[in-house]
């Protein structure tokens, strides 16, 4: 039996290079981490005149903090550079962490699709790419977006399962990037996804304002006289607080609004009170200098960083549903699903074992 | 001859509390998974567990460079199962595996394979195993839906009842 030296064999080199690179490691600063190991060994690695041992491969991975199955299988997905907001203000370090828990968190996500789907993945559909030449139209697209979901005027319960149902790929950053809150972007102009920061010092209507924020990015072309961003916020807004639902809740026309409505407003519909102000505003159902003073007000309760009622986190599960749906069609040896799930194969199977109640388990 | 048991099996054998006692079988026995278990490294002196947690013991080179040719064609399978399988094929040890996928790969290259029943067989063949710890690994199996042939199991069964005859 020949190994095929010089084909599959030397590609283990090529992606511990790669997989160095990302994490911006030195040969002798990997060396060092990784133990045991000489800057030379890894040299002789990287350039494909030796294949390291399991154990080694093993310190590598960890050491760099990547799968031993990630050094083991070739790249699946070319994913593009992400385009980050220029407000987020990110260093070279921070942005190469965030993309290499982009492509991890993809392609796992897309390996799994493909063996569960095959060639037939679901794609994302509904609408086509909504112009937005001014900011009333990023309220027209939001309900556009509204319509393909077929959500009414109703507050949307989960906005990150309603977007994977829409086959928006969600994944989470578990980085700690004060600036950072998400980014978006399409994969081969048919997979959109939108990375979040898994952060729990940020609150779940914020989350919920990034995921909506970040899909206005994925479905909206700008024309060149509008801002970006107002453009999104207004989307965002739009989409977790449609119009006809803020005129029913609040009136058409008021004077004042006092805080224990948004307050109501905001354990509805899943979206800060500061930003009901702005939609109240949009709406025109108060006058903008009512949204100034309103404004003014809630800096003053000291509300900017703690802002009250708690809109819980939401959690992506469309990794969760394909895997159960993997094993239980025997898509995948439970090995495989505990890699994919990026866990040992004991912790993945207590935590099966403990996702239903002891009586159920047998059945 | 040793016996690679894959991360599955090894698994199925902790639901019945066996991989310690599996140890004690006093060849080489097996276990590829990420995690080092405490437990299983805390393991009697001189029961010669070589590899669990890809820590202790190591696929080598040719097994690492034969894990990067079999992955590609082998979506199903995690790193874990194929390296388990590099283990046996590098060394010409037998592969204790319930995935049939595995099973067919070890089979094209030549790896005798064996399957979780066939490792307590061993175990009752060398005094290590009770009825009791059949009854717990059979309520185990049932409780976490693993698969293990039944059949041979009752094998197993007869085997350590005519020997308490």
């Amino acid at each position: 039996m020949s190994t095929r030296k010089g084909t599959w064999a030397l590609a283990i080199g090529e992606r511990i290079l790669l997989a160095r690179k990302r994490v911006q490691l030195s040969q002798q600063a990997l060396a060092d981490r990784a133990g045991d190991i000489t800057k030379q060994s890894i040299s002789k690695y990287e350039h494909d005149r030796a294949t390291p041992t399991s154990g080694v491969l093993l310190r590598l991975a960890q050491a760099m903090g990547v799968t031993v199955d990630s050094l083991l299988r070739p790249t699946t997905i070319e994913l593009p550079q992400l385009k980050f907001r220029k407000l987020q203000r990110l260093r070279v370090k921070q942005t190469e962490a965030l993309e290499a828990h982009a492509q991890e968190g993809l392609e796992r996500q897309l390996t799994l699709e493909r063996i569960v789907y095959g060639e037939n993945r679901p794609g994302f559909t509904g609408v086509e790419e909504l112009p937005v030449d001014s900011e009333e139209d990023a309220e027209e697209a939001a309900g556009h977006c509204r319509d393909a979901l077929s959500l009414g005027s109703d507050p949307i319960a989960n906005l990150t399962e309603t977007l994977e149902n829409w086959h928006v790929r969600i994944i989470r950053a578990p980085v700690r990037v004060p600036s950072f809150d998400g980014v978006s972007q399409w994969l081969d102009h048919q997979i959109p996804f939108i990375m979040v920061a898994d952060d729990p010092s940020k609150s779940g209507d914020r989350q919920r304002m990034t995921l909506a924020h970040e899909l206005a990015h994925l479905v909206c072309r700008y024309a060149a006289s509008v801002d970006e961003e107002t453009a999104a916020y207004r989307f965002a807004g739009a989409l977790l607080a449609p119009k006809h639902a803020v005129v029913t809740e609040l009136g058409e026309s008021r004077s004042q609004i006092d805080w224990r409505e948004l307050l109501r407003l905001k354990l509805a519909y899943g979206i800060s009170m500061k930003a009901l102000v702005f939609r109240a505003r949009d709406c025109g159902v108060v006058s903008a200098a009512a949204a100034t003073r309103m404004w003014k007000d809630y800096s003053k309760q000291g509300w900017t960083s703690d802002e009250p009622g708690e809109v819980p986190m939401e959690a992506p599960h469309a990794m969760e549903k394909l895997l159960d749906r993997a094993l239980a069609e025997g898509l995948i040896s439970a090995g495989r699903a505990a890699e994919l799930n990026g866990m040992s194969l004991r912790e993945f199977q207590d935590q099966r074992a403990r996702t239903l109640p002891e009586n159920v388990r047998g059945y | 001859m040793c016996v690679v048991i894959d991360s599955a099996v090894w698994f199925a054998l902790g639901c019945g509390n066996l991989a310690l006692k599996a140890v004690q079988l006093g060849r080489v026995i097996c276990a590829v998974d990420y995690v080092v278990d405490e437990e299983l490294l805390s393991a009697p002196k001189g029961s010669d567990l070589r590899v669990h947690g890809l820590r202790v013991e190591e696929v080598g080179p040719k097994g690492v460079a034969q894990v990067a040719v079999w992955g590609p064609d082998h979506p199903r399978l995690g790193a874990a199962d194929l390296l388990s399988l590099a283990l046996a094929w590098e060394h010409n040890w037998r592969l204790a595996t319930h995935d049939s996928e595995l099973e067919e790969l070890a089979g094209m290259v030549g790896v005798p394979v064996l399957c979780v029943v066939d490792i307590m067989e061993m175990m009752a063949r060398t005094s290590i195993l009770t009825l009791a710890d059949i009854a717990i690994f059979k309520r185990a199996m049932f409780v976490r839906k693993e698969p293990y042939s039944k059949r041979k199991l009752r094998d197993v069964e007869r085997l350590l009842k005519n020997r308490n005859i």
